[in-house]
């Protein structure tokens, strides 16, 4: 499933809509579902505030079997930013030694097992792996 | 992510924010407002009561970190109290226990602002 979302902050409650009726779609447990949300939520915010002056909309799409999330996000006019490789937040530092940003994408890594970037003429692609526990 | 809500409660000084639903980069505004009525009010011993937040994003834990330096010069503090395992996991990944009293019920995050607790 997949869906084209504008560049704004206030597209999040069209975005949270199109999760829910992916969620359903896949049968997706509430585990899962809160992993998806906070990944999606995370990126396209990030793809909003650092390239909102981009032409194009953002895609969202996402595939699921029984034993992997896939999460794709793709902006089509973007400046390179490799998300796999922001500094690593210190989440020992006290309050006052704290930089300002990178929570997301530090949320992003550890929610998610594979974190794959590419940036080709200017299109910015972001595929997102989790693995699902199964009963097995 | 689109529905969420706070509640203003108090008991004694301390003031109690229920916060329900969902707080994410579209609704950390309305956290920020009911913080800043709080600072305008000078109420700054607070309690967030997230018994009712069903998940929190990054820009949500922000809207703390922005306030809380603030708060404490003035002698006040943010204690969250109650959170869902979930809520829980995703300040805990950010090292936030460090940096907040995080306690499991409202009762405990009160009795924090008692004097011989403070």
């Amino acid at each position: 499933m997949e869906q084209h979302f504008g560049r704004h902050i206030d597209e999040l409650e069209a975005i949270v809509s199109f999760l829910d009726r992916v969620s359903t779609e896949f049968g997706l447990d509430s585990g899962a579902k809160f992993v998806l949300n906070m990944a999606v939520e995370e990126l396209y915010t990030n793809m909003v505030k650092y390239n909102g002056e981009g032409a194009d909309d953002i895609l969202i799409g996402v595939e699921c079997d029984q034993s992997s999330l896939v999460i794709h996000l793709v902006d089509f006019d973007s400046k390179p930013f490799d998300y796999s490789e922001r500094e690593e937040v210190d989440i020992h530092a006290s309050l006052h030694d704290r930089k300002p940003g990178g929570l997301g994408i530090h949320l992003v890594k550890r929610f998610m097992d594979e974190v794959n970037y590419q940036y080709k003429d200017r299109k910015t692609s972001i595929k997102l792996v989790k693995f699902l526990k199964t009963n097995a | 992510m689109s529905n969420f809500s706070v509640g203003f409660r108090s008991s004694g000084h301390v003031q109690i924010l229920d916060l329900k639903g969902e707080l994410d980069a579209h609704t950390a505004s309305e956290l920020e407002a009911a913080i800043q009525k709080c600072q305008v009010n000078r109420q700054v011993h607070i309690v967030i009561n997230g018994s009712s937040l069903m998940y929190i994003s990054s820009a949500g834990l922000g809207v703390f970190m922005a306030y809380i330096e603030e708060i404490r010069e003035n002698g006040g503090d943010i204690k969250i109290a109650a959170l869902q395992p979930k809520v829980y996991n995703v300040f805990d990944l950010l090292g936030f226990p460090m940096l907040f009293d995080i306690v499991d019920s409202e009762v405990d995050a009160i009795g924090k602002f008692e004097p011989s607790n403070a």
